[in-house]
Parts: C-alpha cells; structure tokens; sequence
C-alpha cells in the first residue's frame, strides 16, 4: 500500500490519547448529554439542534425554516455544542505550534463552521435535494475551491481535523445502529439483506482487486461497500475502518452520488414499464439504490397512475424503506468486519506492510491491536448501549429517538459536514485523478452495481415475490394510510 | 525577484479562480437551480416528495421521516 494522508488518518506511533481515543470520549460525552437532556426535557429537545432547511428561490429561507424555533439559532446551537468539545480536544491534540495556537485553532474552526453552513445551504436548495446530492459533495466541493486556489490559509490548519469529525460522527451514528431492525423484516429481510450484500460486496472486492488490478485495496473496499451497503454512511465507516486515503473517500462518494441521481429516477420507470409487481420492485430498490434517502424518493415513483396508484406507491416505499433500513443496519457489522481483516490483513503505516504472520501469537494479537481502528469500538459501543435501552421497553425506546431526533443525528450531520470541508481543504485537484485509475473505478462500480441489481433483482423475486408474498402482503395494509 | 514575481503570479491567478468559482455557485443556486425548480415536470416531484415528507438526500434511515417510527416487525404479527 502506498502511504499518503487517509481519511481518518492515525499517527503510526499512537500516544494513548490518539484521535480515535478522542473521538470515543467525545462521542460517548454528547451521547451521555443527549440522553440526560431527552430524559429531563422530554419532547423539549426537539427543534433545538437543527442545519439549514430546504429552500427554493431566496437561500436564506434555509435559515428560516417552519418550526418555533429559526433553523439559524439552531444551527448555531448545534456548532457551539461541537465547538465546545472540540476546540479543546484540538487544542490538546495540536499538530504543531505554528497552526495549533488556541487563537488560530478558534478562528480556524469558526471559518470551516461558515463553509459547512454554505455547504448546507447548498445542499438545502429543492433541486438539488430532489436529485439526492448530499451535503457532503457540497461540503467537500467548498473546501476543494479554496485549497486548489488561494490555498488553505495556515491560521485555519490546526482545525482542519477531518478524521476527528468523521470518527466522532461515526461514534454517534452507532447510537442510531439499531441492532434489532436488523431482524424487522425476519427472514426476507435476511435473505436480501444480509444474504446479497455481504455477497456482493465480497465479489466486488475480490473482483476489483484481482480482475482489474486496481491498485489500492481500501478504494476497491470503499467502493464496494458504498455501492452495496447504503452509500455515503457505508463509505464514511467503511474508508474510516481500512484507513482509506481522502480522496479515495471523495472519488466513491461523488460517484455513488452521480449514479444514484440517474438510478432513482431511471430503476421505478424501468421497474413500472416492466410491469414488476411493487412489493418486489420495493424490495429490488431498496436493495440496490445506494443512497438512503433516494430509495424512499425512487420508492414513491412505484405508483404509476391508475386507481391504486396511491396504496402501491405506499407498498413499494414502505418494502424500499424497510430493506434499505437493514441494509442500514448492517453498516455495524461490516465496519467491525472490515476493520479486523485489515487490522490482520493489511497494513498502511510506514513501518510494515505485511501482517506479522510469523510471530507468535501474542506478538500477532498485540500488533493487530496496534492497527485496529479503536474508534470502531466506540461505534459498536454506541451501537450495543442504544439497542439495548431500545429493548428494555416503550421509556427506552422513547428516550432513545428523542436523543437521537433532536440532538445527536444534527451533530453527527454537522461532524459529517465539518468533516468533508476539512477533506476538501486537504485535498489538491490532482490528487483526485490517480484514484480514479485510468477509468478502473467507474467500471468497478459499474460492474458491481450490475451484479448487486442481478443478485438483489433475483432475490426479491424470489423472496418478496413467491416464498414470503402472502405474509409480506398481510403485513402491509394495516400499516398504510387508506 | 523572479520567484517574488512568480509567487504573486500564483496569488493573482488563486484569487481569480476563486472569484470565478463564487461567480459561478452564486449563478448556479441563485438563478440556475430555482428556474429548473419551476419547470413543471420537476415542480410535480418536488411537490409528490414534500407531500410524502421524504427526503431524497437522506444519509442514514434516521434521516427519513418514513422510518423515524420503527415499523413493527414482521414476524411478530405471524
């Protein structure tokens, strides 16, 4: 592997309070917070953290918004409660003197705050949200003008700490992993999901790594999981968990973003004209679409125009949605799995690159535990903590959504948001080209979606189509609107 | 003085393209975006969505309001 800045990049000699150590402690604190909040305040929490809203004609709407309380009060609230964990954290985790000055550090981070709010806007604007490109594409795209123009100022470089955000965001996104939707859907749920998606996203790995050759193993895993998990969210964890480089991170988030604007249009027409019933249509979109968001967009195109359009558009969205759900899910588990084969498997310090195969046993634990990615743990943690006051009954689960729909799903937007702008201020234009391997990375994709749509296609027709349609069927009418 | 010069040079063309890069995303969202917003093919699915309270640029399941109520799982009605 060749070494080079990484997504969530971690110093090879780690003093204990490393990055990932941070991002734990910080994760678990807003957790612990949020939780204390929803458990005083109750339905209080809700509306006080937010990012700019949707707009059509006048940007500023986007800070307007329609509840009580203006999105631009809290959108500030959520960026003081980051700063205020953070600033200290970089402060104490400083590169150097020179751009590490509290001062600096403090500016640094309002001005990247600025450019993820512009980021925000950007993605808030009812065109662009229709089409599915996420605030992190506007947020990396920003922060690539200023650094390949007049170049990242060097008061503003102690806080561009893109791997901080991701993995703190990444510890808060396993507070909303919630272990028992994997099982919402019984066994056709685990048949498309936990069936194709482990499936392919091994065959497009292998196929990537030994068919095209590419060359870096973590952009192949990066695109892989993107395409066959839940794009952007499966990126972030997966290039977080095998060290992927930034850009290798970039190029399979603006891809996935490009497909899949032309794929929830294009796979409900195609599915519709076919004449594919909606409940396997559902289940093949949510499937095979990337993004989560678009599955739910391309779900409600299911209905078509005659008499029961209305009730086979709610079918198709509510199968999409659930499928897509445990596909979310499954981000958990395959960050965890990615994590420890490349902590056994590959190496992206300096100092090896092969694993330690011939040490004892003990020499090859402790080596992979150099290499594990502890902020992997924080994530299954968050994961494990939230899924079981979920289960402990109707006050867990209550207080567990009012945490995560009122604060910490904001913050973790922000961090991500936060995070992509730091990217982009990292990154230079033509770093970008090499990942794109002469053209190899949008064929694997190409070629690995083709497959995921074969494979899911074949498997909600079998499942959501013939084996389970009367039970699926008897599922969905109670729970849909007349 | 050449490489006083040539640093000046890389300055200049620095804040020209990020001028014209400002120009171009003030066009883009400020005229472009909401004129292709009213063309009434688009307007009738960003209406249908709304309605729907979908958000088509959802990162995670937690971001769709569809799914902020976890279904009841199918096994338990079998």
């Amino acid at each position: 592997m060749e070494n080079g800045p990484t997504a969530t990049e971690t110093a090879s000699a780690k003093p204990f309070w490393s990055e990932d150590i941070w991002a734990i402690v910080l994760g678990m604190t807003l957790l612990a917070l949020a939780v204390g909040a929803a458990a005083v305040w109750g339905e209080g929490v809700s509306g006080r953290f937010a990012s700019p809203g949707k707009w059509s004609n006048a940007p500023w709407a986007s800070m307007i918004g329609k509840g009580e309380i203006p999105l631009w009060k809290s959108s500030l609230a959520s960026l003081v409660s980051i700063s205020l964990l953070a600033i200290p954290a970089m402060m104490l985790t400083r590169r150097d003197n020179k751009s590490g000055a509290p001062l600096r550090i403090f500016l640094g981070f309002w001005a990247i705050a600025i450019l993820a709010t512009a980021a925000f806007v950007m993605s808030g604007q009812e065109v662009v949200k229709q089409y599915g490109f996420e605030y992190v594409l506007w947020a990396l795209l920003l922060g690539l003008v200023i650094s390949n123009t007049v170049g990242t100022p060097v008061w503003m470089r102690g806080a561009v700490r893109g791997e901080l955000f991701i993995k703190w965001g990444l510890v808060l996104l396993g507070a909303e992993v919630l272990i028992g939707t994997l099982l919402l859907l019984g066994m056709p749920g685990i048949l498309v999901s936990w069936l194709v998606t482990p499936i392919v996203l091994i065959v497009t790995f292998l196929f990537g790594c030994r068919v095209l050759k590419i060359r870096s193993p973590s952009l192949v895993m990066v695109v892989a999981a993107d395409m066959s998990v839940c794009g952007v969210s499966a990126a972030i964890a997966t290039a977080a968990a095998c060290r992927a480089k930034r850009e290798e991170l970039s190029l399979a988030i603006a891809l996935s973003l490009c497909f899949t604007a032309v794929m929830m249009v294009v796979m409900p027409l195609t599915l519709r004209v076919a004449g594919v019933n909606e409940i396997v249509a559902g289940a093949w979109i949510g499937g095979t679409i990337d993004s989560t968001g678009a599955v739910a967009a391309a779900g409600a195109l299911m209905g078509g125009d005659g008499p029961d359009a209305e009730v086979k558009r709610d079918r198709a969205v509510k199968i999409a949605n659930t499928v897509k759900m445990i596909q979310n899910v499954l981000i958990g588990v395959i960050a965890f799995a990615v994590s420890v084969f490349w902590a056994t498997r590959y190496e992206t310090t300096a100092d090896s690159d092969k694993p330690p195969v011939k040490a004892s046993a003990r020499q090859f634990g402790a080596e992979v535990w150099r290499r594990f990615p502890k902020f992997v743990l924080g994530f299954v943690a968050a994961s494990i903590i939230a899924s079981t006051i979920v289960a402990s009954g109707a006050a867990g689960e209550s207080l567990i959504t009012l945490s995560i729909d009122g604060i910490t799903k904001n913050i973790r937007g922000w961090l991500f948001c936060l995070a992509f702008v730091c990217i982009g201020l990292e990154t230079n234009f033509r770093t970008l080209l090499p990942a794109l391997s002469g053209g190899k990375t949008v064929l694997l994709y190409v070629c690995g979606q083709s497959f995921n749509i074969f494979l899911t296609g074949l498997m909600a027709y079998l499942v959501f189509g013939w084996l389970f349609y009367d039970s699926i069927l008897k599922w969905l009418p109670s729970e849909i609107a007349p | 003085m050449t490489n006083a010069h040539s640093s000046v040079c890389r300055i200049n063309r620095g804040v020209v393209g990020l001028t014209v890069a400002i120009i171009i995303i003030l066009s883009v969202w400020g005229w472009v975006l909401p004129t292709i917003g009213n063309v009434p093919t688009i307007r009738r699915s960003i209406d249908n969505t709304q309605r729907m309270g979908i958000n088509p640029a959802a990162i995670f399941y937690t971001d769709v309001y569809e799914t902020t109520k976890t279904p009841r799982p199918l096994w338990q009605k079998q």
